[in-house]
């Protein structure tokens, strides 16, 4: 049980990367947890600082907790020992809510608590772990729907965190992607039901699914960056350009220098480090268009085994 | 070059190890290095205690079966390039060793 928590813990139990949380909202996304342990606490709470102005974005971090604020939803105290305090503006989206709670709010709990959090999506492949990172619109949650389409079952869709030792294990997350509407059109996934997210930058629909998902944790495999390019094919990326590789695709390097002072930044290269010298990355260029996406499952089942 | 001087690690130079040598990272400038694995060798040597061009010229030659008289053109140009980014202490070799 975490310490720094007092008061009712809330009754809206779930699980997600590896956590057992305790929520006082229901967050419909996620899987039921019938257990009576708990790791983390999610509640509504004055945060004893002003709510952040429309256009603020603001990351704050020291060893046990952090402070995000994001002008057009709200804000969040992050404490490692496992409370996760929230206050929102009055007209916040459950949906918009879900996503930072569960997305870049998770991944920062996971990284205080001592595992890497990739920005990546995960497949579970007969029991090995495979790892598709990339930038924005490479194509990260598409290729993750074609996999689950073929029979594989999703790890997570978003924030991977990987347990480090004794050796690498990716930890799964919850059973929803983000699709466009195109790639949702040509990947149909059965017992999905979608819906779309309402801030329209995202140009994306939420599609959640009832089969499909693995909730096990699982050895780490192989790690792709997803570039676009003319062929199928995958070329490694050894030593430093596998380090650099996969320290861009971290959750924590898009909070730049607030998060990377000096000690959070040495440990964090010493994590990829470590993920790097028993799992090798690969560049994997996807040809454009949804049409070979079948021919893309049956390559990576290929090279990942 | 480098004659009647001994060089050591900076502090606050962060260092992890990777399957093709070493990656090294300037904390004070947020800067990022790598190292293969001569270079990887020459760095863990420093890491123990300040040392001379030529002790660190005669721990390669052991380590890596060449001879002392063929590193020392490489050595100076890996120390240059150490010095450059920051990583390395120099001092009169008189204080030292």
């Amino acid at each position: 049980m975490p310490a720094g928590a007092p008061g009712a813990v809330p009754d809206h139990r779930y699980i997600a990367y590896g956590l057992r949380l305790r929520a006082d909202r229901i967050f419909p996304e996620l899987e039921q947890d019938f257990s009576d342990t708990y790791d983390v606490i999610i509640r509504r709470a004055g945060l004893g600082r002003p709510m952040p102005e429309p256009a603020q974005i603001t990351y704050e971090f020291t060893a046990t907790q952090a402070y995000i604020a994001f002008g057009t939803v709200g804000h969040f105290a992050i404490h490692r020992d496992g409370l996760i305090e929230y206050e929102t503006l009055p007209d916040t989206d459950s949906g918009i809510l879900g996503l930072v709670m569960l997305g870049v709010v998770s991944a920062t709990l996971l990284q205080m608590r001592g595992q890497l959090a990739l920005h990546a999506s995960a497949i579970d492949i007969a029991g090995r772990g495979v790892v598709f990172m990339g930038n924005k619109g490479a194509g990260k949650s598409t290729t993750a729907a074609s996999f689950i389409r073929a029979g594989h079952r999703l790890l997570t869709d978003d924030v991977l965190p990987i347990q480090l030792e004794p050796a690498p294990r990716l930890i799964p997350g919850f059973a929803q992607i983000k699709l466009s509407a195109e790639a949702m059109d040509s990947i149909a996934l059965p017992g999905a039901t979608s819906t779309p997210i309402p801030d329209l930058t995202f140009h994306k629909s939420l599609l959640r699914f009832t089969t499909g998902f693995s909730g096990q944790t699982v050895p780490a495999a192989r790690l792709y960056v997803l570039q676009a390019g003319p062929t199928l094919q995958a070329t490694p990326l050894e030593g430093a350009a596998g380090l650099a590789a996969l320290m861009a695709n971290t959750y924590m390097a898009r909070f730049g220098s607030q998060f990377f002072n000096n000690a959070r930044a040495a440990d964090h290269m010493r994590q990829c480090a470590a993920l790097l010298a028993s799992v090798k990355v690969r560049c994997l260029e996807v040809p454009p268009g949804l049409g070979r996406l079948a021919e893309l499952v049956a390559f990576v089942e290929q090279d990942s085994a | 070059m480098f004659e009647n001087l001994v060089v050591a690690a900076k502090p606050d130079i962060a260092m992890a190890r990777l399957p093709s040598g070493m990656a090294l990272l300037n904390m004070e400038k947020g800067k990022y290095y790598s190292l293969n694995k001569v270079g990887a060798a020459i760095w863990e040597r420093l890491q123990t205690s300040p040392a001379s061009m030529e002790t660190l010229s005669a721990h390669v030659a052991a380590r890596f079966q060449v001879s002392e008289q063929a590193c020392r053109a490489d050595m100076i140009a890996f120390l240059d390039m150490l010095r450059d980014a920051d990583l390395l202490d120099v001092s009169p070799a008189a204080r030292a060793e």
